[in-house]
Parts: C-alpha cells; structure tokens; sequence
C-alpha cells in the first residue's frame, strides 16, 4: 500500500511538474517545441510501459471478505496513466482546433498547449503500452474486455431494468457490462489509430513524411480523436459522476468493491470467482 | 487466467521464450537502443550542414509606382483560394492616405530569402524548399501543425508567412506555383498573378538573386525615373 | 455562395440603437449599389416627401456583386442614397456614389450595404469589423473634420498606431487578421450647420460630394462609419475573372505601356487624368493612387500630404489660382467635407457679384472677404470656413447655393443671366445642356447633375479637343456614331443616337440616347459600380478598330463573378426597371411634368465659354448629322427652345411608356417591369399615369 502511494504521488508529481514546465518554457524566447527537443521522449515512453510490464507481477481478483479485490495495483497505474493522459490530450487537442472547429488559443497558448500536449503523450503512451503489454502476457485480461455472444441481450436487460422496466431483471454480467465491452471496441479502435496517426505526427518533426501521408493522417487523428471523446465523456459520466459508479470509482483507488455490490451488479463474475477460489496464501503469478 | 509462466518456478519444456521475457526484452532492448542511439548520435555524429538551393525567382517591386489599388491581393487570393480576400494575400499592401509620399504605400512581397529563416524554423518541414517548382520557399499545408514559427521568423514586417485562419495552415508566397483557380502557368518558370494584373507596372519578376541586406535590392527602378512616368506628371523626386 | 455577394445587408436602426440583418437574396434580381438601395428606400421609407433631415429618411451606402473583386472599374465604388438636402425647390430622393476602399471592407467584412433609419439621440459612429457590429459615442469627434475623424478611428479600432503588422481582430489564433486600415466614411466638423454642402469623405478624398448626405447623417446624430473586413468574398469563375482582368488592361495605358502615342483624348485612359497630376505645383512628387481593383488609377498622392486622393474637379485650377494654392484649398475642401462643385458654381458667381459691386465691404452684400485677392490662399480658406462656421455671408452660403440667392433677392435674376450657374434643381452647372443635349435631359428628368461621362469624353470632350488643337481624329464621326450605334443595346438599329445637331437635340433618337443613358448608369454604373472614369467605354484607342468595350466588357466581369449568364439587353432592363422605381419616389415627393425646366439662362442665354463661366469647359464641338451625312461640328452658342424642350419631353415620357401629360409611369409600364405594387401605391397617391 506504501509503495502503491510512494508509486502514485511520484508519477502525479511528475505529470504536474511537466505541464507546469511545458506551460512555462513556451513563454520563453528561443525555445523550441517540446516535440522538436524532445520527440525520443515520444519512443521512450511506450518502451518504459512495456519494460514496467515485464517486470510487472499481477494479483489476480479474489474475494476477501466482504470484498472483491478487483483491480490491483497494475491495473489502477495503467488506468489513470491512460486516463489522465487522455482528458489532457483531449482537451489541449480540442483547444488546438481541428477541422473546422477554430482554436480557442492565441498563438502563444498554441505553443503552451501543443507542449502540455507532448507531455500528456509521454503518459498516456507509457500507460497505453503498460497496458498493451500486460494484456499481451495474460490473453485473459485482455479477453475479459471483448464482447461475448451475450453482448446485446445482457445491455437490453441490464439498462431497460435500470430504466424501470420490471420486465428484464438484471443479466448476471462479467467483470465488465457488456454495454462496457462494446464501448471498449470504441476506445480500442480510436486509440490505435490515434496512437499510429499520433506517432507519424511526430516523426514529421524528425523526418521528412511525405505530404500526402500527412494529408491523411492528421484527419484521422482528429477523428479519432473525436470518437475517443465520445467513449470518454460516455465512460466518465457512467463510471464516476452517476451516483450508480461510485462504487466501482472508489476501486480505482482502493482496487475493492464491496461484495454485496458485485453480486447485484457482476453476478455472473463473482460466481466465477466463488468457483475458481484459489486455495487461500495462493496468488497467480 | 493467469501467464503461461507461472511464478512456482516451473520453467518450460524446451527453449521457448514465454511472453513475460518477450515483453521485458523488448521494453528493455528498445529503451537501450533509444537512449544508446541518442547519446551515440550526440557524441558521434556531426552536425549535418543543410545547404538550401537559392529560388529560381523573386519578385521585385517599384513603391513609387504603385497606386494602392491592391488588385495584387484580390489576385493573389483569388487564384489560390477562389475567392477575393486582402487576408489570405501572399503580398500585403499597405497604405495611408494621410502620409507623404513615397511612405503613404507599402509593399510587402515574399524576398525568397536565401537563406529563409521560415524554412528553418518549421518543426514539420511544412515550410520547405520546393525543388521540384524552382525551389520557391512555401508552405505544404498538409504538414503544417499551426504552431506559426514561420509567421515569427519572417524578420520582415509584415510577416510574409502569413496565418490562414479559416483552413488552419500557414502559407506565403509561392511565385504562384500552386494557383488551382487560374489556368496559367506559375512558379519561378511562370507567370505570378500579382504582375499579371499590375496595372502600373509596379511588380516584376527576375531569376536573379537580388541584393540582400538593403531593400534595395527588392525595391528597384521599374520605370518611376522613366519618361513614359515623367509624360503622365508623376516626379518622384 | 460563390456569386460575389456576402449575403447579408446591415440594417442599423439608430432610433432604436437595433442591428438587424436583411438577407441579400431579397433583393439580388436588383443587382446591388443603387437598384438595391432604391428597392430597400421603397420598402423601409414611410413617407418619402419629409424633408432629409426628418428621422424618416432612409440612407442606404451599398456595395455590388463586384465591390471587393477584381472586376476592374468597378471593384472600388460604394452607392450612398437617400432624401437629399441639396436639390431646389425640393430635396429629390438622390445617390452619389465614392470610390476607394470601403465597399471591399464593407464585402470583406460580410455585408452587401448598410441600411440607416431613423436618428440618434447621442452623437455615434458606427463600427464594423466583419461580423461585429457597435454604435460608438461620437461626441469627442463630432466637431473634427474629415481627415482627423479618420485617423481618430483607425486608432480606436486598431488601438494603436497601426505599424503595418498583422493585427489580429478577434481574440484567438483563428480569428482574422488584418495589415489594413479600417475604411472609414465621415462627414465634416459639425455638419448639420452646412447640410446641403455636406459631403462625405473617405479617406484623403473619396467624396460622395453632392446631396447633402454630410448633413443627412449630421441631422441622425451619425458622424461616420468605420468598417474593416477579414474575410473574403467567393467568386464563380475565378479564372474568368482574371482573364476579363488582363483583357480588360488591353484597354488602358495598363496594357499598352510601349504604345503611348494612342492615347490621345478619346476616353482619357491616361493615370492621373484628367488634370490631376498637373494641378500639383510643379516639382511635388507624386505618385498614381487608384481604387479598389481599377486599371486607370486617376488621383495621386503627393509628398506634400495636400490633395492626397484627390482628382479632376476637387483641384480649384479652374477658379484662375496657381496650383500651390489649389492644393492648399482642395485638402481644405476635403477636410471640411465640402461639395467641390458647389465651389466650382460658387466663384463665377462671386466674380460677376464683384464685377458688378453687389458684394463687398458696405456693399448690398455685406462681407469682408478679400475679394480684391480672389486666387490668394487666404480667399479660398477664409471663404470655406465662412460656409462652415456660418460667419460673413458664409451664414446665407450655407443654406445652399440655391437659397442664398433667394434671400439675397437674387435667384430669378442671376438664373436668368448665367451668373449664378445652376442648371436645374439647384444643381451646379457640369455639363451644357444647351450643348450636350443628353447631359441637360438627363439631369432634367432625374434629380441632380448626372455627373456621368459616358458621352461628355466621346462626344464632346473628344472631338472639341481635336478640333481646338488642329488634332487629325482618330476616328470620324460617322464610325463614332457606327461604333456606338451597335454598343447601345436595344437601340442598335438607330443610326443617329449621337446626331448633337441643332434638329437633333429635340428628336426621337435623343429620346433614344438619354433613356439609354438613363437605363445603362442606373444598373451598370450606380447598381453594379462600373466607374464614371473607365466605363462606358465607347469609343477607346486600344480598341479593336476603335472600339471599346462597353456592351461586353461589363457582363463579361458580372457574369465571371456572380456564375450568371446575364446579357447586356438584359442588363439594361433591370437599369430601365430601376429608373422608373426611382422615377416613382421623386412623383411619390411631388414631381410634375411642369416642374421639369432649366434655369432661364438655358433658353436665353447663348452656350459660349463665357456664360456662365465654368472654367474648364471649352466650346463644344459634337458630332452631328445634317444633310446626310455626319461631322464634327461646333455647337458653340446655342439656346435651348422652351417649346421644343417641351415637345422632347413629351417624346422621351412617350418612349418610356409614361403619361405625356404628367410623366408619370403608366400602370402597363409598371406591370411590364414586375412592378405592379409600385403601380398601386401611385394608383392610392393619385399619381399614376393614364395609359
């Protein structure tokens, strides 16, 4: 728990020191882009991600209690790497204009905010990979993220039921809603390509990429980066500002749910996991 | 769930390489060659002298013929873009009606500097040397991320690169290389639009390197001392 | 759209303090400048026999489909409209139009024209910058002139001294940015105590100098409007355009720079003319200065500041003084936002007053102006800020040329002698009409001094300068008249619309001539801003086998910008359509066939150079057909016959298809032109002409 916090506050002092930094430099003459000084920055970030993994040793979820451990330690750094990372991005990336949305900046915020912008993609990229690797080593943990054949039955009965309808009852859904599951085919897809896009935007300021490269490029990465403010304005309101997702919020920091919780909302998880109760002093690797 | 490797210490059957040591050798490996090609490049490499081709064609104007008309800016703009717009014009023309000639008009041209500080700067290379139009120095708008360096470094006022805020590029004066709305042929081995339609004969063109440093150079005798000018009753002093 | 219009007209109730929008598709089938302004007058004035002063009146300052663009000529001109204070016995609904800058701005800023109704009651100027729109306190600069104003504004719209940078106008890196200065139209120092003097001026002198419309906007508490446009206006054809551009410059010096030998007179393609560039002392340095898109460029500005923008008239070379003291009373004239040919009439008046010793120091006419020193600087200053400041006899002056006479007890008699040269509706004589029928005609049946060349350069100046300096003409009379025969579309089939004769002055074809001319300046000139000073192009040097460009130059440039495939027949429809609305306002204000005579001098004086003294008009040489067959011929001392005028109006009321009787449209007439609901508020007035 100690280190979990000592991890937590270096990584958060971090991030803001970066920013601040970021905000503060453009505002000094003679300085360049941080994408033009520090771009190796860019290829740094994913390789540290895939490195932390390897050296990662998962806990898996196991019902302590009146509790469910649901998400350990890993899973709550490559959350919030990514998720913090990505609302910056977002909102620096709106700011910046795109298509035909002009920019809320003057030139100088311009400059500030493509620099808060580099050093939000240093985190989300190491938090992106962290978690490409970790889902690479255990297919589970990816797979436990992809829709199953129950996919849309299980969203209509779940919803129309919090909808008020007493004909469905609650489906005994996974670790992840089904509607999750599906949402997530949304963020998949959206940060692949605004990862792609994103790094050939970035080799453009150490090599020379062909214009019709870029011409295709940065559209997509303003699509995808529309789609990925979809699912993250969809994902925010359901899983922390509904009172419904506080539960599920206070696991991110914890990383427990309570268990009479998971029963209502995850039956069909917490019956795995009653099944599958590894012998007590075990723990998978 | 759970690895293939399991951490009770039971290592595989054979020489096969477990995801977990592929993950870690790749993470490890990579960060290596990054920082080792970093500190390599650093320490190794030279500095690599960038030599930039001289454009094929600059543009010359004469201030003391020029009437203020700006039909040089519709032109500009309306052969680039299609339509008739003074800020989305390549050449700035300025002027005060309340001034003493010759420093009532001002005429902003691109110089095609020799050595283009906006070409320098662009972190993207949108701002280039375009070898394959007479290395006219401008801007490939697909690559320009509207950081505005350019806009910055041009040492001239008003800024030659100019900002586009309406399609979010910036852009500057190309000798009209690049003109879908006009059927002529432009660039350094063709005609400018802003030339084309001055009507005193104030802007000219020439392949030749005109002198830097001075305005001199840019701003020459295009007939403001000639007889034909003298017969219509302009003196320039 | 790419049509060349913005899209949308600014409507400014100053009443209200409200900002509205009118979309321009409203009024498109009127092309734009003056048929959009009348159409809109039509529509928004209550009541168009109050005086213009009375918060009622409708000022409209319109743009075209070709403000802003590269239609050469005509990019630059900008149409102001509205009740006049400058015309006698009444104020007529009048225009006068200005060149420059301002149109581009006011297109570039995302407006077609601006329409004002109603009265302040602070002091305000109105600023523009593209889509913001504001009423500003104009208090602290009601009393500057002109030039001061300007800069005043440029400074409070740009907040400093611009340095000739890109000013960024809104707040973020998107919004527009702009190098220029705003393009700023303003009346003189305290306006409403010279209105029917006033003009309104933008920058150093485009002038919209008759009508009063200084003094209309004083009388609403309006001082200027300012506007800076960032964006652009999208054109149909853009290659078109340009190809119309260079085509066009085949036509001007701007095409024929090693060819200089044909520019001899014909339609004065030469910069800086006529007269401009020499009415600067001798050795002031000076450069062509031309507005928005033109390829004829014929003002100037000088090292010395003095006559910056200013051409032709503006320039008092003509009142006898030295060009060093010209220049100093053109800026003045300028600054103080003054008639120029209020000026123009004025002197020869003054010196006949002098001559005969009505006017002077205990004289009937009390003053103490130094008449004794009539070209000296101090004459020219002093007698100007006589009319503003209502000092000396510039108290009666300022009630208007027209009215000073009349309380001086004078009208009646200097009319009749010439003295005081106001050839109709108080309206300083430009052009003779004893002479140059169409001019005189043209004036007659409108509502001010045409001040349109179109003839005047062809006609008269052309041949008169030849014929005066032993010229061999570059093209006889009869392929003049052949030439301009087939440009005057649908009159094409009259051989002899040009016969200046003395029987041909009062015949059909005259009819012809100023009912084209009527038609062809409403849209063409006034609606789509074809410049007095380029267009129409007749008779031109460059021309193939000399001719001009005039019958397919103008659709060739509105065709280009607005995608259109408009003909020139069909252009002189919507100008015939557009005379005979404005032609309804002035019978809606009162306007009577009787009412429509010149000043007696026209009938009983002979037209020599000397009567009634305008200096620059030399004895007219015209041509004429006479025993079958054509020639230049001087004209010089004629009259006009009372009863043959009168007979020509009854021809020319018969060819437009009004009531011989009263000249009033007929209900046909009106109906023809789409204009039925026009017909039945003169029907409702009692003012319809009877089949």
């Amino acid at each position: 728990m100690g280190r979990r916090l000592l991890i937590a506050v270096i990584i958060v002092a971090a991030f803001i020191l970066g920013v601040i930094y970021a905000w503060r430099i453009t505002f000094i003459d003679g300085t360049e882009l941080l994408f033009d000084s520090g771009w190796w920055l860019v290829l740094l970030a994913p390789l540290a991600g895939i490195l932390a993994a390897g050296l990662t040793r998962r806990t898996d979820p196991v019902i302590e209690g009146d509790r469910v451990l649901r998400h350990d330690g890993p899973a709550m750094l490559e959350h919030w790497t990514h998720g913090v990372g990505t609302l910056v991005l977002l909102v620096t990336g709106f700011a910046l204009g795109a298509f035909f949305i002009p920019s809320l900046l003057t030139q100088r915020q311009v400059w500030a905010a493509m620099n808060v912008h580099f050093v939000a993609v240093v985190v989300f990229l190491f938090g992106t990979f962290y978690y490409g690797a970790n889902a690479f080593m255990s297919g589970e943990r990816f797979r436990e993220h992809l829709p199953t054949k129950n996919a849309f039955k299980f969203t209509v009965q779940h919803y129309g039921r919090l909808l008020g309808n007493k004909k469905y009852d609650m489906p005994p859904e996974e670790k992840y809603f089904e509607s999750e599951k599906l949402a997530f085919l949304l963020a998949l897809a959206s940060t692949g390509l605004i990862i792609v896009t994103g790094l050939i935007k970035v080799a453009a300021h150490v090599f020379d990429v062909p214009g019709w490269v870029m011409f295709v490029v940065t559209p997509t990465h303003d699509v995808a980066m529309v789609a990925m403010a979809v699912f993250f304005v969809a994902h925010v309101l359901f899983a922390a500002i509904l009172p419904m997702g506080w539960p599920m919020l206070r696991s991110m920091f914890t990383g427990y749910l309570p268990l009479d919780n998971a029963k209502t909302e995850h039956a069909g998880w917490v019956a795995d996991l009653e099944a599958n109760k590894p012998a007590p002093g075990d723990s998978a690797s | 769930m759970g690895d293939i490797d399991k951490t009770k210490g039971t290592e595989p059957e054979g020489k096969v390489v477990s995801r977990r040591e592929f993950v870690t050798g790749l993470g490890g490996v990579g960060l290596g060659a990054v920082i080792g090609g970093l500190l390599g490049q650093g320490f190794f490499t030279p500095d690599k002298v960038f030599a930039i081709p001289a454009s094929g064609g600059y543009l010359l104007v004469d201030t003391k013929k020029c009437a203020g008309c700006t039909s040089c800016m519709m032109a500009c703009s309306l052969v680039h873009h299609g339509q008739v717009n003074y800020s989305l014009s390549r050449i700035q023309i300025t002027q005060n009606s309340f001034a003493a000639f010759p420093n009532d008009i001002s005429m902003a041209m691109c110089r095609q500097c020799p050595f283009p500080a906006c070409v320098e700067v662009c972190p993207t290379g949108a701002c280039h040397v375009d070898t394959a139009n007479g290395n006219v120095r401008t801007v490939d708008e697909a690559k320009c991320i509207g950081c505005e360096r350019c806009v910055n470094a041009c040492p001239f006022t008003p800024s030659r690169a100019l900002w586009n805020g309406a399609d979010k590029h910036a852009q500057k004066c190309d000798l009209c290389a690049d003109t879908p709305f006009w059927n002529e042929k432009g660039g350094p081995g063709g005609k400018q639009a802003c030339a084309t339609v001055c009507a005193m004969k104030a802007i000219s063109f020439t392949k030749d390197v005109p002198v830097q440093g001075a305005d001199t150079g840019y701003n020459v005798d295009l007939g403001s001392t000639s007889k034909v000018w003298q017969g219509f009753g302009f003196n320039v002093g | 759209m790419a049509n060349g219009y913005a899209g949308k007209i600014l409507k400014v109730d100053l009443t209200t303090k409200t900002i509205g929008e009118i979309p321009t598709s409203q009024y498109e089938q009127w092309g734009g400048g003056h048929g959009m302004g009348s159409a809109i007058f039509w529509d928004l004035c209550e009541d168009p026999t109050v005086d213009g002063t009375d918060p009622k009146n409708v000022v409209t300052i319109m743009a075209g489909p070709l403000s802003g663009t590269l239609a050469s000529g005509a990019a630059g001109r900008t149409e102001v409209q509205g009740i006049g204070l400058q015309s006698m016995p009444r104020g007529w609904f009048t225009r006068s139009n200005f060149g420059g800058r301002f149109s581009t701005h006011l297109k570039y800023a995302g407006w077609d024209g601006i329409v004002i109704l109603g009265k302040s009651d602070k002091q305000v100027w109105l600023n523009i910058v593209d889509g913001k729109v504001t009423l500003e306190d104009a208090t602290s600069l009601w009393g500057l002139d002109t030039h001061a104003t300007q800069q005043k504004i440029w400074a409070s719209v740009l907040g400093a001294p611009p340095a000739g940078n890109w000013d960024t106008l809104g707040t973020t890196r998107d919004s527009g940015r702009s190098t220029q200065r705003p393009a700023v139209l303003s009346a003189g120092p305290n306006a409403e105590k010279f209105g029917p003097w006033a003009s309104l001026v933008h920058d150093g002198g485009n002038g919209a100098g008759q009508g009063g419309f200084g003094g209309v906007f004083a009388s609403k508490n309006l001082k200027a409007v300012s506007v800076l446009g960032t964006g652009g206006i999208e054109v149909a054809d853009p290659n078109a355009l340009m190809q119309a551009r260079t085509w066009l410059m085949g036509y001007a010096v701007a095409g024929n720079w090693d060819n200089q030998g044909k520019n001899v007179a014909g339609n004065w393609p030469l910069p800086a003319n006529p007269g401009t560039a020499s009415s600067f002392p001798k050795g002031t340095a000076l450069r062509p200065q031309g507005c928005a898109g033109c390829v004829r460029m014929c003002r100037c500005r000088s090292d010395k500041i003095m006559g910056n923008d200013s051409m032709c008239v503006d320039f008092f070379t003509t009142a006898g003084a030295t060009p060093e003291v010209n220049v100093v009373w053109t800026d003045l004239m300028q600054k103080l936002g003054l008639n120029a040919f209020n000026l123009v009439g004025l002197f020869p008046w003054l010196r006949g007053l002098v001559a005969e010793g009505a006017i002077g120091k205990g004289k009937a006419i009390d003053s103490s102006l130094p008449f004794e020193q009539m070209t000296s600087v101090a004459f020219g200053v002093d007698l100007m800020n006589s009319i503003v400041n209502q000092t000396d006899i510039g108290k009666d002056l300022a009630l208007g040329l027209w009215q000073c006479a009349q309380k001086w007890g004078r009208l009646d008699k200097d009319l009749a002698t010439g003295m005081l040269p106001l050839q109709e509706w108080g309206y300083v004589h430009h052009y003779d009409g004893r002479t140059e029928a169409e001019w005189g005609y043209g004036c007659l049946l409108g509502d001010r001094d045409i001040n349109e060349h179109d003839f005047n350069w062809i006609c008269y100046w052309t041949p008169t300068i030849w014929a005066a300096y032993g010229m061999t003409p570059l093209v006889t009379a009869q392929r003049m008249a052949e030439i301009m025969s087939k440009q005057m579309i649908p009159y094409s089939d009259e051989p002899n619309l040009i016969d200046y004769s003395d029987a041909g002055i009062y015949s059909e074809t005259m009819a012809k001539t100023t009912a084209w001319h009527r038609h062809y300046t409403r849209y063409y000139k006034q609606a789509l801003g074809f410049c007095d000073w380029n267009w129409a192009d007749f008779v031109n040097p460059y021309g193939p086998d000399f001719v001009g460009a005039t019958s397919i130059g103008e659709p060739k440039f509105f065709n280009a910008v607005t995608g259109k495939n408009q003909t020139f027949a069909e252009g002189m429809e919507i100008g015939r359509k557009i005379w005979n609305l404005d032609r309804a306002v002035w019978i809606l204000q009162g306007r009577t066939r009787d009412m429509e005579v010149f000043s007696d001098y026209m009938y009983d004086v002979a037209a020599t150079a000397k009567t009634p003294g305008i200096p620059y008009e030399m004895p007219y040489t015209m041509p004429v057909f006479e025993n079958g067959a054509w020639s230049y011929k001087s004209v010089a001392g004629r009259k006009l016959d009372r009863q043959k005028v009168e007979d020509f109006k009854t021809l020319f009321f018969k060819l437009e298809g009004w009531d011989t009787k009263t000249g009033w449209p007929t209900r046909k007439t009106l109906e023809d032109l789409g204009l039925k609901n026009v017909a039945d508020k003169l029907q409702g007035a009692g003012k319809l002409g009877a089949a």
